[in-house]
């Protein structure tokens, strides 16, 4: 488990993180999300021992990560920002890592590069953008570490790729209980995959959930009543967005889903459909429902 | 945790297979260049290579500043990039396993590149005939480059250590190495600047000090008033005062091109003195490695306040250099020396950090580190100056004398304490002969100081003093029986010495007086490698007859082997003695050079008769190699130059020639 505790980092007079707590269960993939320049890559570089905090703690796994080798072992970190050595090919690359981290897999960096169609002999340096991150993913899949941290994880990736990594993620937490951080300025991005969310605005995690908890306590409906009817008619209902189109009204409510379709039942609706509630969605009536726009945040 | 627990060899490894040429540079290049350089040595030397510290020390001495910078920025330039930080920085590898790993693994590969160079030089050194290089010599090689090395990669993984670029790294390695010698420099160019060229007086209480040749001129009424009094002028060029005591530190700091190979010397107090700075740069590296924030990079210091200090150290040498050269000129030279100041301020800046940042405190810094230079300056200026101009012939207690010899790469210091030698130096110093050949340059002890200055001598003064500077060396059976290499004249012998070793320590044994008359003395100098540098022991050749014979019977030798080797490649003959009637010996030697040297080359394959009368020729090859033969019968040569002459004298050529000879001996009488 990590756990932040009132961290804050500054550059000069630029304060980048301010008293930021959070804490990231084990076995769980976590996704940060947050604008640029918000300090998602900041936050992963304090966890990662790249950079020093001003103040706080980061524990893991009840330890101090300064300049400790043993517990650094069972981090990796992909950063935004890609680096390689120029003149090593995958396999170099993937023979420093077998260097550095001691239970890095061969095989399993052979297995991952065969799916993805990756030329181990080749330059890495010579690879596309998106090629260049299905390298440094599987690179740090192979290590085997605990603890993975991913940023921008899937920048100059296509569609196809994206989702093939998504397994891979997803496999390396549920077979080898590895828990992931990864960071997206973009929530449609991790939706699928995380479990748990952290919003990072100013310098501070503004919001922070269970995916699962988040979803089964937001329901979106359309309705349609006879006659007209306005949101007064739904004063009954923890009413997050109310938007009406014609004679048809789409709502965002707060609430379990059984307990919600009841007492729609109970309207005699003409119409009740109930439509699938994206992250993006969820996030933005949650930071409504708290007084702040969403879209000056993400 | 031991040291080598925090040595991560894996990382090493990776560390330096990521940078394969700069690998192939220090397993290859560098000892195979060395090599190069050493064959190119010892081709320009067809008499024999004597390999001296100096000699051996061309590309190791440049290598030194280029060697451990490419190394330092190998290992380290990962935390000159923000990806490449974010790559290392995550690695499970603590800063403090970094930083030993690269000191550890960068000396180590440090030591296996001078080994390798080193031995590949000793190698090839068994292949060739005619090289003079003993185990001692390579060993002490050995152990002053690796010194100085790891000293100069010291100083630039500590500067390393607290920059945020390598531009500034190497502006931080450049201050450690080069800001206090140049201090001192520029300090003592002032406070001793009246020395250069500066009039001072030798007082001769003593008569044996009083020249026999002194002049002054008709009209020099305080040169006729100072030598009525005894005292004798002569140029004083500087105070020996005046050496940079840092560079007693490490010769790193005596880098002035190729020139600072001469000061390549195994010194152990200033090896233990360098030994030790290294250490204590690589500790505080250490501390301040460990503490370093990674975050910190692309630019030059983490904090700006350390920005604008290391930018005030850089400015001091060019605001010293500006403050001579405008100082007592016009207002506008100064204005625009204070414009080249700002406009190298504001640069340093842009290159360092890529943008100028809090001007006012830029301005402030500016004006603060301006003034403090030139309070520097101003101050080092009010200094008093030397001024000793007298010196008592019977206080100088010792004369340093240098000279320079030419087959060791090296200056040779004779220490003269014998007053009656003194008092001749002291006489050849104040009366300098116009017709001099050589400039010698001597140290003269006075209460405790000493000052530097030259005397001129004449070809016939300089030998004269020096073989008596030669024979006041104490030669030791010892050191004969230590010596690795001989020469007669400039050759050195290929053959085995031991010969020569017997007779001359059979002669130190004996005690016995010269024997005989000496017609010749040609001269035998051992070479030994004693207290780690190539000492020389001249012998005369007239400590015997047989010995005499033998020497020249080598000689003539080598010179009959040179002659079948070179044959067509000798470029001029002339005699060591002024013959009768040989005034155009240079025209006909400059016609029938083939015919002479086949004389010469006939000449030299008969024995030679020490009682008869002996003529010296000196043979010049190529790339100024040269050699002496002896030869018998010298009107048989003479009846042969005269042959010569018979056949050029109808020539047009002689004819002009003995015209152009004539009237220059015509001009001379004039």
């Amino acid at each position: 488990m990590i756990t932040i505790e009132k961290v804050g980092k500054s550059f000069g007079k630029n304060e980048i993180l301010k008293d930021v707590s959070c804490t990231i269960q084990n076995n769980s993939i976590y996704g940060l999300v947050g604008a640029n320049g918000a300090g998602k890559s900041t936050l992963l570089r304090l966890i990662n021992g790249v950079y020093e905090m001003d103040k706080g703690s980061i524990q893991i796994d009840g330890e101090e990560l300064s300049d400790n080798e043993a517990l650094k072992q069972k981090l990796v970190f992909v950063p935004d920002d890609l680096f390689f050595y120029s003149t090593y090919t995958l396999l170099d690359s993937a023979k420093f890592y077998e260097a550095m981290y001691e239970n890095f897999a061969m095989e399993d960096f052979f297995e991952m590069a065969s799916l993805l169609k990756l030329d181990i002999h080749k330059k890495v340096s010579t690879f596309s953008k998106g090629m260049k991150r299905q390298c440094a993913l599987i690179l740090a899949l192979a290590t085997n570490a605990e603890y993975l941290f991913f940023d921008e994880t899937f920048d100059g990736v296509d569609p196809v790729i994206r989702n093939v990594l998504k397994k891979l993620l997803a496999k390396q937490t549920m077979e080898k209980n590895a828990t992931i951080v990864m960071t997206s300025h973009n929530l449609r991005e991790l939706e699928d995959i995380c479990d748990n969310l952290g919003l990072l605005y100013k310098g501070g995690i503004l919001f922070e959930s269970d995916i699962d908890t988040l979803k089964t306590n937001m329901c979106k409906v359309q309705v349609s009543l006879k006659g007209e009817f306005n949101e007064e008619n739904f004063k009954d209902f923890a009413v997050l967005h109310y938007k009406k189109c014609g004679s048809v009204a789409t709502l965002i409510l707060r609430g379990k889903e059984e307990e919600i379709r009841d007492k729609m039942k109970k309207m005699k609706p003409i119409i009740l459909d109930w439509l699938p509630i994206t992250l993006e969605e969820l996030f933005i009536y949650e930071m409504e429902s708290v007084g702040y726009v969403f879209n000056e945040i993400v | 945790m031991s040291l080598m627990k925090l040595f991560n060899y894996k990382y090493f490894f990776q560390n330096i297979k990521k940078s394969a040429s700069v690998l192939a540079l220090f397993i290859g290049i560098i000892p195979i260049l060395n090599v190069i350089i050493f064959l190119l040595l010892v081709s320009g030397s067809p008499n024999g290579f004597l390999a001296t510290l100096s000699n051996l020390s061309i590309l190791l001495f440049i290598g030194m500043y280029i060697i451990p910078l490419i190394l330092a920025y190998t290992l380290y330039n990962f935390m000159f990039k923000r990806k490449s930080i974010d790559f290392i920085g995550s690695m499970p590898i603590s800063k403090k396993s970094i930083y030993l790993t690269n000191t550890i693994g960068g000396s180590l590969l440090l030591f296996v590149m001078l080994l390798l160079t080193i031995s590949l030089m000793g190698l090839t050194s068994l292949l060739l005939p005619n090289v003079y290089l003993t185990f001692p010599l390579l060993f002490d090689l050995f152990v002053i480059f690796l010194v100085g090395y790891l000293f100069m990669y010291s100083i630039v993984t500590l500067a390393f250590s607290v920059v945020g670029n390598f531009i500034t790294g190497l502006a931080v390695a450049l201050l450690l190495l080069f800001l206090l010698p140049y201090f001192q420099i520029y300090k003592n160019s002032i406070v001793y600047s009246g020395y250069y060229s500066k009039d001072a007086y030798i007082v001769c209480h003593d008569e044996a000090c009083i020249p026999d040749n002194y002049t002054c001129y008709e009209y020099d009424y305080s040169c006729l008033e100072h030598q009525r009094k005894n005292e004798y002028r002569f140029y004083l060029y500087e105070s020996a005062n005046t050496n940079i005591p840092i560079f007693s530190i490490a010769p790193l700091f005596a880098f002035f091109g190729v020139e600072g190979v001469k000061w390549v010397a195994f010194d152990k107090g200033q090896l233990f003195t360098t030994g030790l700075l290294t250490l204590f740069y690589f500790t505080i590296g250490y501390f301040i490695y460990k503490r370093r924030k990674l975050e910190h990079c692309e630019t030059s210091f983490y904090h700006f306040s350390v920005h604008l200090i290391v930018k005030g150290l850089t400015m001091f040498p060019i605001c010293t250099i500006l403050y001579e050269m405008v100082r007592g000129q016009s207002f506008y030279a100064n204005l625009f020396a204070l414009a080249l100041l700002l406009i190298y301020y504001f640069v340093y800046d842009l290159i360092t950090r890529k943008h100028i940042e809090k001007i006012k405190v830029s301005f402030l810094a500016f004006g603060v580190t301006l003034f403090t230079s030139l309070g520097i300056c101003f101050f080092i200026h009010q200094l008093p100056k030397e001024t000793v101009t007298y010196f008592a012939s019977e206080d100088i207690s010792s004369i340093q004398i240098k000279k320079y010899r030419e087959e060791m790469y090296q200056t040779e210091t004779y220490m003269v304490k014998d007053k009656n030698t003194i008092h001749q130096i002291l006489r050849y110093l104040v009366q300098g002969d116009s017709k001099h050949t050589y400039n010698v340059d001597i140290t003269l002890s006075s209460k405790g100081r000493e000052y530097e200055t030259n005397i001129l001598l004449t070809e016939e003064q300089y030998s004269t003093l020096f073989e008596k500077l030669e024979a006041s060396k104490t030669v030791s059976q010892e050191s004969i029986e230590g010596a690795y290499a001989l020469s007669i004249y400039h050759n050195f012998v290929t053959q085995d010495f031991s010969w020569y070793k017997d007779k001359v320590s059979a002669f130190l044994t004996s005690g016995e007086k010269q024997s005989g008359t000496c017609l010749v003395d040609t001269g035998l100098t051992f070479y030994r490698y004693h207290h780690h540098k190539v000492e020389s022991i001249r012998i005369s050749s007239c400590i015997s007859e047989e010995l005499q014979k033998k020497i020249i019977q080598d000689n003539n030798q080598k010179i009959s082997e040179w002659y079948n080797k070179n044959r067509g490649h000798f470029t001029y003959v002339s005699l060591d003695e002024e013959l009768e009637g040989m005034e155009d010996f240079d025209f006909l030697e400059s016609r029938y050079a083939m015919r002479i040297h086949q004389y010469i080359y006939e000449a030299i394959q008969k024995p030679i008769l020490l009682q008869e009368d002996m003529l010296i020729i000196s043979i010049v090859g190529e790339q100024n190699s040269s050699a002496r033969a002896y030869i018998n019968d010298k009107d048989a040569f003479v009846s042969f130059i005269e042959a010569l002459r018979e056949e050029a004298k109808n020539t047009q050529e002689y004819q002009e020639y003995k015209q152009q000879l004539e009237g220059k001996v015509r001009g001379e009488d004039t």
